[in-house]
């Protein structure tokens, strides 16, 4: 049989099957369209955290309120203003997702301006979209040839959106619970804990409304006449997933590498900086240390009076690290990442009760990948730091090359600052000591970089001046003999690797900043060495 | 969407039934007699004759079979339908229908073939998945154009086409390729 001869016999015996019961008044012009807007809106709406599912479900919502607002743009202004604004919606979700492959995903968890902003402009543009579609369904499928009445759902599922925002704005403004170290106080149980539940009706409201709309056009519309497209519906959405799938990748190889100057070989010392450095080994500097030093920091050093080293202490390492770490004598050595950490501290002595603390960090192996490193050195809090410095060097071609990374500061809140934030703090009571001691918070000095191809050694130092002419108060610890008080102090180091790329959103050794965690994040991980001073005529 | 009961309103007599069933389904017998019959004109006569067979036949209308949409939806089709086929055949031929042709109603061996094959057909219907069993419908219950169908479902008529294609194939081999 032909072709045409049999699609005719199809038709004629097609008569004898008409839909089945219930799927008459499925076959009408908009009934895709429509499944398209309303899923589309749905998937905006819900917020899923976890399994990326609050990245995926509004990405593919937006894509799908798109194709279905692209076919219905001929049928009235609100909905040609719907599928513009859809359109634009799925570019800047396309674009924010991208975005957050980079290092601007901190930026949203750090300026609040930042947060709400993309808050506001992405909830109030929901917002815009679903009174378009209300009007333009009740302009498309409640006048002309159709019947009048039926329920106005998405009317009443635009209601419940903007209430919704309503009850969020109102719980930002009169807040009824407060974050207070690692939990949160509700300060007003029926406040809260009914905005929490009104919130929840009304976004299930919503839900409800948006499945009745699409039941309730049955039997209307039947005038429409949906635009044709170009590219179907699914080519487009599966376009714009890989779009942004491909793009993910090389955002965050960008966002990886950390830019730290120009490097260039060591530059030479003048005869009284090479005798500082010699002076400095006689006392016991390590040579490695020593050479590694710069003509700046050398000047420092210059009264040294003598030299230490600080004794690591045995930590408690988890039963997964006791494997890979060890001491052996100052250094903390720690087997990570295809790679050898060496970790040290080293004091030298200045007139004045001045200590330079030099952390040092050395990769025996270089690591890899060879993405974000951050080089961090936690002091105790108790005494003042100031003057930071830092050094990079490695080998290239049996050459020996310096940089000079950019000496970031965590911490440092003011004292004002932690005054009216207390509640915010773990420790409120040792916070507020600290701040009262120092003026403000600890100063944590940490260096950010990537280490290049083609070069091995890799090695590099963290200094500052630390003032320990006398104990300050307040303090929760107390000398027994405050009169003849001997500096003594306990500190951390950190060495931070980037174990791996694909990991979303972007985490940055920005984000850590001064922290002293020692667990992962996200891809970042830590080795680390405690280590303490005392006097050793005591 | 339960349905609003206009046919047995219709039957038993009631005032304004059928101008509660045209209000109620009139738009949907609009949508599918226009899908068919190109020509506005056409279009039209084909209603207002579906109107009167709405009238006259409402008393056949059995609920326990079919809803009141379905019923009215397969009636609205074959009517178009028969008056394309109708068309089709005065352009084929010339002049009017000749007394001496032979009588196209169906004899008794035939009408039992037909439920034969419409059986068969059914059954390969339910096979088909969802969207490729009302692609299926669209184009040969409604008979839409491609183009027409691929507005509607959001796609574009090159993918309708090649989706129509596996279908047919698909049924081709079910029914047996051959006669259907």
């Amino acid at each position: 049989m032909k072709p045409d001869e049999f699609d005719r016999a199809l038709m004629d015996e097609m008569a004898q099957l008409p839909p089945d019961p219930g799927e008459a008044e499925r076959f009408n012009p908009w009934r895709h369209a429509m499944s398209c807007l309303l899923w589309g809106m749905a998937l905006m709406i819900i917020q899923f955290d976890f399994f990326y599912l609050n990245y995926l479900l509004p990405l593919l919502g937006c894509g799908l309120c798109y194709v279905g607002c692209r076919s219905l743009r001929n049928t009235g202004r609100w909905f040609r203003l719907a599928w513009v604004l859809s359109g634009l919606r799925l570019i800047y979700h396309v674009a924010l997702a991208v975005l957050f492959a980079t290092p601007a995903a901190g930026w949203k968890v750090d300026d609040p301006l930042w947060n709400w902003g993309l808050t506001a402009v992405f909830r109030g543009s929901d917002l815009l979209i679903l009174f378009a579609l209300w009007r333009g369904t009740r302009g498309a499928f409640y006048s002309g040839p159709d019947r009048p009445g039926g329920r106005d759902w998405l009317g009443r599922g635009f209601l419940c959106y903007l209430l919704s925002f309503g009850v969020a704005l109102w719980s930002e403004l009169i807040p009824a619970a407060q974050v207070r170290g690692i939990g949160t106080e509700v300060l007003d149980p029926v406040l809260h804990y009914g905005r929490i539940i009104a919130f929840l009706a009304l976004t299930i409201g919503l839900l409800v409304c948006l499945y009745r709309q699409g039941e309730a056009l049955t039997g209307r519309g039947y005038d429409i006449v949906p635009a044709p497209v170009r590219l179907s519906g699914g080519r487009l959405l599966l376009a714009v997933l890989l779009v942004t799938l491909i793009a993910i990748p090389p955002a965050l190889w960008l966002g990886s590498h950390i830019h730290t100057g120009p490097e260039a070989p060591p530059a030479a010392l003048t005869a009284e900086q090479e005798a500082v450095r010699d002076r400095l080994v006689s006392l016991g500097l390590p040579e490695e240390v020593a050479a590694a030093l710069d003509g700046a920091e050398l000047d420092r050093c210059a009264g040294a009076l003598r030299v230490e080293g600080a004794r690591p202490l045995d930590l408690a390492y988890s039963e997964d690290a006791l494997d890979r770490v060890r001491l052996d004598g100052p250094d903390v050595i720690w087997e990570e990442w295809s790679a050898e950490a060496r970790l040290s501290s080293w004091l030298v002595f200045l007139p004045g009760d001045q200590v330079r603390h030099i952390h040092w960090f050395h990769y025996l192996q270089t690591p890899s990948p060879r993405l974000q490193e951050q080089f961090s050195a936690r002091n105790s809090g108790y005494f003042p730091v100031e003057d930071f410095s830092a050094r990079l060097l490695w080998e290239r071609g049996g050459e020996t090359r310096a940089v000079s990374p950019q000496v970031h500061l965590g911490g440092g809140t003011s004292l004002q600052e932690v005054r009216e934030n207390l509640d915010d703090y773990i420790l409120p009571t040792t916070t507020l000591m600290e701040a009262e001691r120092l003026g403000h918070l600890r100063y944590v000095p940490w260096i950010g970089f990537t280490i290049p191809d083609g070069v091995e050694q890799v090695r590099g130092y963290l200094s500052y001046t630390l003032d320990a002419s006398r104990f300050l108060e307040p303090s929760d610890i107390h000398p027994d003999d405050p009169e003849n008080w001997t500096y003594q102090d306990n500190w951390y180091v950190f060495l931070r690797h980037q174990a791996g790329l694909l990991q979303y959103p972007f985490h940055g050794m920005a984000d850590l900043g001064g922290a002293g965690r020692t667990g992962d994040y996200g891809p970042i991980q830590t080795v680390f060495g405690h280590f303490e001073y005392y006097d050793p005529q005591e | 969407m339960e349905e609003d009961r206009w046919l047995e309103k219709l039957r038993s007599g009631e005032p304004g039934a059928l101008e509660g069933l045209l209000a109620r389904y009139g738009p949907m017998m609009g949508y599918i007699v226009r899908g068919i019959l190109a020509d506005p004109q056409e279009a039209e006569d084909c209603l207002a004759q579906v109107r009167a067979k709405l009238w006259e036949r409402a008393a056949d209308y059995d609920p326990e079979r079919a809803g009141e949409a379905t019923w009215i939806t397969a009636l609205c089709r074959n009517t178009a339908y028969d008056r394309l086929r109708a068309l089709e055949r005065r352009r084929d031929r010339e002049g009017e229908l000749s007394p001496d042709l032979p009588d196209p109603a169906p004899g008794p061996e035939e009408e039992v073939l037909r439920r034969e094959r419409t059986r068969a057909l059914r059954q390969a219907l339910a096979g088909l998945k969802t969207r490729d069993r009302d692609l299926f419908y669209r184009k040969y219950y409604y008979l839409q154009s491609t183009d027409r169908i691929a507005a509607e479902l959001g796609t574009t008529p090159r993918a309708v086409e090649g989706r129509l294609y596996r279908i047919r194939k698909k049924l081709q081999a079910q029914l047996g390729g051959e006669d259907l």
